[in-house]
């Protein structure tokens, strides 16, 4: 039977394993950061526009909205039960930006495509640009529990291909 | 083997007083024992009809007495997450540290905590019965429910630090009275919990305090939701520290000697219950990943800290494993892995446990996922979530409460356990529902599906469950196989606890501490008391962690306090259930 000053000897190289490996699963997920292998982690703006006042503000007629300069903005509102819109078309391999706001108490959306999965708190702006990539129909719904209707709550990304 | 209930019973059924004469604490232990347990009993009901939700088999349809799938998963989340965990652990915590110091803890504080609690939680459960707190078990406003739901949580909290504050006084008054001695590991780990839970339920009491108490009785016009999820994730995620600790004690403290074996190292458990109090704490921040409003710097800073949870974890499994070994070789094995014939699986005491540990290195393994910035939008809000705190709370913690309540509540009541052989059905029961649960809800989880959700009424979801087919018949399934368990486990308590046959005081089962390898040695060496290491000298000053914990958090956590209160967004309550 092993003596208990050789377990402790043992047990202090498994504790420098488990260093190890917490700063090499660190490095990692820095690593994945920096090079944007998931995208939008840096330089979303904190934005905060009291959710009473939409109507003053580029939410005031949600949508899709392309500049004359050609970038290409969504503007999303959700509140109990809906997403407005409720589906939303956007052209492939565009640089998209989407801006996500709640309106009355929290909700939540993820994307299927793109790595979205947002936490939409009332009057914070959620703001990602994706350039999507598969043309397709991807329907997903709410994801934050918000109130009886939350399971009637979806939305629909449309991603188009070019013409 | 200390835990198989003795053979005969021979002595007539004494009377109640006698049963608790020498250890009067006895009483107030069970009590919080066994309501704990019945909180269990109504909240594990409503686990298999989620499950059957999640398979498309809608029920509640049939259920006069719940409004909505939602006010069943709130009373469900509440119950099972929050009020059992609760009761339980007071309870062990008060009882484990007293007996194993040797004190009598003052019985009418201890009463105390208990009614404060009680009282909480009727209120709490009288506003979600009536449907006034469809809230889940998360609560964000701008969700308003009644006042009574979080008056009645914030007794619940009080409760337990009525009990924290005891078992750190009385561990003060044991630390003056036995200068230079060194507490012993139950106490030791048990003290530290406490002052970790001290810590981590500061976020919780000054959301629910501050904040919602005032707004729900409509004394504030609004709450600022995202300082209240801060403060709410401040406190949810250490929560869960505080129920995998008291599972940590067990494994550590007590299994050993279940096991027929001794503690493989004393002082790196001592070591890990340091970092668990320093670690808990500062990292709530990575249930907020996804919280727009909130610095990425804070939040990756947080993620390393979540990270380094990792090494008092790895260390917990090693000693632990490593005291299994040695258990098993004193039983006569050996081998790489044929000593683990030698255990006694037949016990339900040892074999409950040793699943729920089983069931922690894949919890362990999803909890890396999601504490990763890079891969928590893939699984954040889906149900994953679930499907990995099922083998956690649900499992290393609730089976390790299983197999503490065969031996414990036998132990206070000197009533054998009803059925050795339908204990252990219903741990592995448990444990084979609960694994198959968790590979249905992850896989769940990456195709997509959302968490929370009434599947009879969805409609964005279609498309994600002709995807999902296989896992979410699993999540059916498992629930059927948790219900027999759950059956069988409380069947085998309320006959224990009914049964009219007590022990004699000396057949009574004891309480499993365990001794070290080191102490062991020693008294074979020269018969004498091991030398203490330097470090467990060190590792003692628990009041210095606890001041050390107490900075760390604050470095962690005011800059982005300071930050919320600056530029408050308070909104108005709504109530959409
Ligand atoms: C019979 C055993 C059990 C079954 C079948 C079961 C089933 C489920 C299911 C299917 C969900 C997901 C509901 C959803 O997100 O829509 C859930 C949620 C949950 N369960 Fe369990 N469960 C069981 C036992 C437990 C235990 C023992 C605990 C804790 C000690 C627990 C704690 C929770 C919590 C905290 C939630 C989340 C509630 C929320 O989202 O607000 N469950 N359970
Ligand atoms: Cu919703
Ligand atoms: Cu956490």
């Amino acid at each position: 039977m092993l003596d208990h000053h050789t377990i402790e000897r043992y047990e202090l190289g498994w504790l420098v394993v488990a260093v190890v490996m917490v700063l090499l699963m660190f490095a990692g997920v820095i690593a994945s950061m920096i090079t944007e292998t998931v995208p939008g982690m840096f330089g979303s703006p904190a934005r905060y526009i009291n959710p009473t006042q939409l109507s003053q503000t580029e939410f005031a007629a949600p949508g899709l909205k392309v500049s004359p300069d050609g970038s290409v903005n969504a503007y999303m509102v959700a509140r109990a039960f809906q997403f407005q819109p409720s589906v939303l078309r956007v052209p492939a391999n565009t640089p998209v930006t989407l801006h996500f706001i709640a309106a009355d108490v929290i909700h939540g959306l993820m994307l299927g495509q793109g790595n979205v999965n947002a936490e939409l708190i009332p009057g914070h702006v959620a703001t990602f640009t994706r350039t999507f990539k598969s043309p397709g129909t991807f329907v997903s719904q709410c994801n934050e529990y918000c109130g009886s209707g939350h399971q009637t709550m979806s939305f629909t990304l449309i991603v188009e291909a070019p013409k | 083997m200390t835990t198989a209930p003795p053979p005969t019973v021979s002595a007539p059924a004494l009377p109640t007083e006698q049963v608790y004469l020498g250890h009067p604490e006895k009483k107030v232990t069970l009590y919080f024992l066994v309501t704990g347990l019945l909180m269990l009993l109504i909240g594990v009901a409503i686990g298999p009809l989620q499950a059957l939700n999640y398979a498309n088999i809608d029920v509640y349809q049939y259920l006069p007495f719940l409004k909505s799938y939602y006010q069943g998963l709130s009373l469900h989340g509440v119950l099972n997450a929050l009020v059992f965990t609760t009761y339980f652990i007071s309870g062990l915590l008060l009882y484990l540290p007293c007996r194993a110091l040797g004190v009598r803890p003052n019985l009418v504080v201890a009463w105390a905590a208990y009614w404060t609690m009680t009282i909480g939680v009727l209120m709490a459960a009288w506003a979600v019965l009536g449907n006034n707190a469809t809230l889940l078990y998360t609560f964000y406003p701008p969700l308003q429910g009644s006042p009574l739901f979080y008056i009645g949580a914030a007794l619940l909290v009080v409760g337990s630090l009525i009990i924290a504050a005891q078992v750190i006084v009385i561990w003060t008054g044991w630390k003056r009275s036995h200068p230079g001695e060194i507490t012993p590991l139950a106490a030791y780990m048990s003290v530290a919990t406490w002052m970790m839970w001290v810590i981590a339920s500061l976020g919780l009491v000054v959301e629910v305090v501050v904040f919602l108490i005032p707004w729900s009785l409509g004394w504030t016009k609004g709450v600022d939701p995202l300082l209240a999820r801060t403060l709410f994730w401040y406190t949810g995620h250490a929560i869960v520290y505080f129920w995998v600790l008291p599972a940590y004690i067990s494994w550590y403290a007590l299994l050993p000697r279940q096991a027929g074996g001794v503690i493989a190292s004393d002082s790196m458990a001592r070591l890990s219950f340091v970092l668990f109090l320093l670690l808990s704490t500062p990292v709530g921040l990575h249930h907020q990943y996804s919280d727009t409003g909130l610095s990425i710097g804070w939040k990756t800073v947080q993620m390393l800290l979540t990270f380094l949870v990792v090494v008092p974890s790895m260390l917990t499994a090693f000693s632990v494993g490593a005291s299994l070994e040695l258990a098993a070789q004193a039983r006569g094995g050996g081998g790489y892995f044929g000593w683990t014939r030698r255990l006694p699986w037949k016990d339900p005491v040892f074999t409950a446990q040793v699943l729920a540990m089983i069931s922690f290195i894949p919890g362990g393994a999803g909890g890396i996922v999601n504490a990763s910035l890079a891969l928590d939008t893939a699984v954040h809000n889906t149900a994953w979530i679930p499907g990995h705190f099922h083998i956690t709370v649900g499992t290393a913690t609730t089976l390790t409460f299983f197999a503490i309540s065969f031996w414990l509540l036998p132990h206070l009541t000197r009533k054998p356990l009803a059925s050795v052989k339908m204990a252990l059905w219903s741990a592995w029961l448990w444990f084979w529902g609960m694994i198959i649960f968790a590979v249905g809800m992850h896989w769940e989880g990456l195709i997509g599906i959302p968490r929370r959700t009434y599947f009879a009424g969805a409609t964005g979801l279609s498309e994600m469950i002709s995807r999902a087919q296989v896992p979410l018949a699993l999540t059916g399934i498992s629930g059927m196989v948790l219900a027999v368990a759950a059956v069988l486990y409380f069947t085998v308590i309320f006959r224990t606890l009914l049964g009219r046959t007590r022990v004699s005081a000396q057949a009574e089962v004891p309480i499993p501490f365990s001794q070290s390898l080191a102490e062991v040695e020693a008294l074979a060496g020269n018969g004498g008391s091991p030398k203490i290491a330097g470090a467990v000298r060190v590792l003692e000053r628990l009041w210095v962690f606890f001041a050390l914990a107490l900075a760390l958090v604050m470095v962690m956590y005011l800059p982005t306090f300071i930050s919320l209160l600056l530029n408050p967004h308070p909104v108005p309550g709504l109530r959409l259930w």
